[in-house]
């Protein structure tokens, strides 16, 4: 289940003009950071919004594509490419849809991609709360070495300092 | 458990830990493929366990 090739699929979609822009998101974003651990999914951010260049308003265009080159299984919401179940997800939230814009270049075994930051991941798992993600997020202030200057701005500008606060009082260790 | 030996326990996680946060990235990328594999396997086993059980009590 090599994700490479996964990757390989939604950069041909992206160059089919499918979507603008994708980035990945969620845990396997998150295990390029922190200790990586199971996941069954690979969270794709993409923007569905229209754009200049021509953009999606409907995820429907996307799965009419992918099940126009044999990729057709569905695994509960998501859709298989080449061993990995990918779920496509639309910029929901500000925060989402600046993670999109600035995520980070990368190469996965040669093939490039793009990668939310370790700063916008926390920021999602914050404004997320749920259980798991509040984990994960105590796994980035130990692990991924974070720019929390960079992070406090993102708190700053998405209206989370207070959540922050909370979390800090209650998990962290006082300053 | 003598807390000093479970001081060394949680100081040998933690370091594990920052070691594989740190992993170049497709070494990483080798470890989540890993991970995805096992965790695919567990709940094939599961789901066949489960089916054992059911048909053992006739379900």
């Amino acid at each position: 289940m090599a994700l490479e090739a996964t990757l390989s699929v939604l950069n041909d979609m992206k160059a089919a003009g499918v979507f603008a822009e994708y980035a990945i998101g969620g845990a396997v974003a998150a295990f390029l950071y922190i200790e990586p651990a199971a996941t069954f999914d690979l969270d794709v951010f993409t923007a569905w919004e229209p754009s200049e260049g021509g953009g999606l308003l409907t995820p429907q265009p996307l799965y009419a594509y992918l099940l126009s080159r044999g990729y057709g299984e569905y695994e509960k919401e998501a859709i298989m490419l080449e061993g990995w179940a990918v779920q496509f997800l639309p910029l929901g939230t500000p925060l989402v849809k600046e993670a999109l814009i600035q995520a980070v270049d990368v190469r996965i075994k040669g093939v490039p991609t793009r990668v939310f930051t370790r700063e916008h991941l926390m920021g999602i798992c914050l404004q997320t709360g749920r259980p798991k993600d509040l984990a994960r997020l105590l796994q980035f202030t130990e692990e991924s070495g974070a720019d929390m200057e960079r992070f406090e701005e993102i708190l700053q500008r998405h209206m989370l300092a207070k959540a922050w606060e909370s979390f800090r009082t209650r998990y962290l260790p006082p300053l | 458990m003598n807390p000093y030996r479970l001081k060394e326990i949680f100081a040998a996680k933690q370091a594990r830990r920052e070691r594989l946060a740190s992993l170049p990235i497709d070494q990483k990328v080798d470890l989540i493929e890993q991970l995805h594999q096992l965790a695919h396997t567990m709940i094939e086993a599961r789901e066949s366990s489960q089916k054992s059980a059911d048909h053992r009590a006739g379900r």
